[in-house]
């Protein structure tokens, strides 16, 4: 493609491939998605739990494992799509392969999804789940950063980084279930140059990309309440 | 001996740290900024930054794999601090590498570093010798690009063998640029015809290398010459940077050009009867009577002539939309046919083993999108083209489709069937080209008399 190309616009396409799609400038983000993608994506349509937004198919409102966890320790949350092979896709291409520019097309479907079921919620903060710096380093940027802060840029809300990783945990992504409980426990904490902010007022968000067994989130809620925040929810891309 | 064995290993590369890391063993690779700094002052190597970056967006570039300013994206970088670093999404699968990326070129040993042992014992018949001749003839007087023609089942790889083993025995450096997954069929193939030779592909020194265009972005200034076996040469500096001062490219296709010029032609396949022609039937209304289930004579036709001859057909569609329409139709139109059809929609594990099922003679049809359609070991097979008129079908396609009938010497005059609602130019074209292919062969005396 050259200078001139811009002269002459193309038609626009789907953010996840290259087909070809109408799209209106107004228009919400899931018409900005091919058909196919989103398809593959599937986003998360009730019947779901009302803690960790988990499809299910019964008429319960909370699932198995939410009821196992006590209601001071339970933080709400909500996803926007399920973790297909295409989100897996997806969500490569942003995390390990690097393609930041991904972070404004999931963190505007995230938006959507917080705009809808959230909408009551006079949220004041949005912050990310922290990555480890050693793995900052191996990467080159916080993937859950990037959405937070597409995700305030959308909502008009400040996004600052106010957790920080204390322990080095192995890649979630190759531990069962267990082993995600144990290797998250005590591993976060107020970043040191944000322990004098106030959060006794506070409704935050907390973003992340996954939403597995929701340890990482409690983990990471708990340290805020622990803060003083007032009200923790959590916003995932894919559950 | 450490700074000569690691140097060996990179030179003539074009690597980020990373690559090099990999390609480097743990000492070497724990050592490799005292190294690096030791080449540059020695002048082997030149550092530049991976990302072209500037105030104007159109002057930003990718050196890596050379694309333009649409693919570079810019984000903030925690290992420059840079708001504005830049990174390519081109090359993204092959390594992210941004503005603060350094990109070392390393220079090219002088020679190639082995003398070639092998020594070709081909079954070549006289034409497979007399195209492998031009090509070496045409090789030694031109002086950049070659454009050679050879046509699916005409010995391409024996052709391609007796030229390489001509270029090595003169020391010379080649890389053979293949699609991803055609190189494990290459490999395969070279494997039973010349184990030797996978054995200089698999080696670490560069004299022979097998690997996909994204490859040939890590050599610089290497091979004296390039084949783009089936594939369109990049004109670009990141694909050319790959080759030594002199080096040349043979362009290898499998359709006749109308743009370049075609050096060598060979016009005929192994058992040296002519490609079969296609044959185009015009039926208006073809979309309406297949929605309405209305039946198609030449189709039925077709299918009694394939069912006659005892063979299998390919009935190919432009879109995977059509697959199920067509599909449907079937049910309703031809039901016997429809339970001796099995159909593909997408490419995945269960079409693959639809595909080795219809080789195994279980299915009579195979109904799928024709971008799908990929070359088929079966002997009496036969094609039929529904909607040949759709714009997806351009000359070259539709040359490449009809390409795959007729490779099997017992069975070389299978029917191709276009069936289409009006004659457009590219299938006048694709019949035209045959035509010439079969007269080109004749002229040559490549022909079988009896054929």
């Amino acid at each position: 493609m050259r200078w001139w190309s811009s002269l002459f616009p193309v038609r626009p396409s789907c953010w996840f491939c290259d087909q070809s799609i109408e799209q209106l400038f107004f228009a919400s983000a899931w018409s900005k998605v091919c058909k196919e993608c989103t398809v593959n994506l599937s986003p998360i349509h009730p019947p779901i739990c009302e803690i960790c937004f988990r499809p299910l198919d019964d008429d319960m409102n909370v699932c198995g494992d939410c009821l196992q966890i006590s209601h001071r320790d339970r933080v709400q949350n909500v996803s926007a799509v399920s973790y297909t092979s295409k989100t897996k896709k997806v969500l490569a291409r942003f995390k390990y392969l690097g393609d930041e520019g991904y972070a404004k097309y999931i963190g505007t479907i995230m938006c959507d999804t917080v705009e809808k079921h959230y909408s009551p919620i006079p949220f004041t903060l949005i912050t990310s789940v922290p990555l480890h710096q050693n793995r900052i380093k191996e990467r080159g940027f916080n993937q859950s950063q990037l959405l937070a802060e597409q995700i305030g840029k959308s909502l008009g809300l400040p996004a600052p980084s106010l957790l920080e990783r204390i322990k080095a945990s192995p890649p979630q992504a190759n531990l069962g279930r267990n082993a995600r409980i144990q290797s998250l426990r005590d591993c976060f904490g107020i970043q040191p140059d944000k322990m004098q902010l106030d959060f006794t007022s506070q409704t935050i968000l907390l973003v992340d990309d996954v939403y597995t067994t929701g340890t990482t989130i409690r983990e990471c809620a708990k340290i805020l309440r622990h803060a003083g925040a007032q009200t923790v929810y959590a916003v995932t891309f894919a559950r | 001996m450490e700074f000569l064995s690691a140097f060996n290993k990179l030179a003539g590369r074009c690597l980020t740290i990373c690559d090099m890391r990999q390609i480097l063993d743990e000492k070497e690779s724990g050592n490799i900024q005292h190294l690096l700094q030791a080449w540059e002052e020695e002048g082997v190597l030149k550092k530049e930054p991976a990302i072209k970056h500037s105030n104007w967006s159109i002057f930003r570039k990718c050196n890596k794999c050379g694309a333009g300013a649409s693919d570079i994206a810019v984000s903030d970088c925690v290992h420059c601090s840079n708001k504005t670093c830049f990174y390519c999404r081109r090359c993204l699968f092959y390594g992210r590498v941004k503005s603060c990326t350094p990109l070392f070129s390393f220079l090219p040993t002088t020679e190639g570093k082995q003398d070639f042992l092998i020594h070709a014992n081909l079954p070549l018949t006289a034409v497979l010798q007399h195209t492998s001749g031009n090509l070496k003839s045409l090789y030694e007087r031109t002086t950049k690009h070659i454009h050679a023609v050879l046509i699916p089942g005409s010995g391409e790889l024996l052709i391609l063998l007796d030229f390489l083993i001509y270029l090595l025995h003169k020391k010379k450096r080649i890389f053979w640029c293949q699609e991803k997954k055609k190189i494990a069929k290459t490999m395969d193939q070279l494997t039973l015809l010349m184990p030797k030779l996978v054995k200089y592909i698999d080696s670490q020194d560069t004299t022979l290398v097998l690997g996909t265009k994204w490859d040939l972005l890590t050599y610089n200034q290497q091979f004296d010459l390039v084949i783009w076996d089936g594939l369109v040469p990049e004109a670009c500096h990141a694909w050319e940077r790959s080759m030594a001062e002199k080096g040349r490219q043979l362009v290898i296709r499998t359709t006749l050009s109308k743009w370049d010029r075609n050096d060598v032609v060979h016009p005929v396949r192994l058992h040296r009867y002519p490609i079969p022609i296609p044959k185009f039937v015009q039926y208006r209304n073809l979309r309406k009577h297949i929605k309405r289930n209305k039946p198609i004579h030449p189709f039925h036709i077709f299918v009694e002539e394939v069912q006659a001859l005892n063979g299998q057909a390919l009935i190919l569609v432009p879109t995977k939309e059509e697959v199920e329409v067509t599909l449907k139709w079937l049910q309703t139109v031809m039901p016997e046919v429809a339970n001796k059809t099995c159909s593909i929609l997408v490419e995945n594990e269960e079409s693959e083993e639809l595909r080795i099922l219809f080789s195994e003679q279980k299915f009579m049809f195979m109904l799928m999108p024709q971008q799908l359609m990929e070359k088929m070991q079966i002997a009496n097979l036969h094609l039929c083209l529904l909607h040949a008129d759709h714009p997806t079908f351009d000359r070259k396609r539709l040359v490449e489709l009809t390409h795959f009938i007729g490779l099997n010497a017992y069975f070389p005059e299978c029917e191709v069937l276009f069936i289409g609602e009006m004659n457009t130019e590219m299938i006048v074209q694709t019949k035209k080209e045959h035509i010439y292919l079969n007269e080109l062969a004749k002229k040559e005396g490549y022909l079988q008399k009896e054929a």
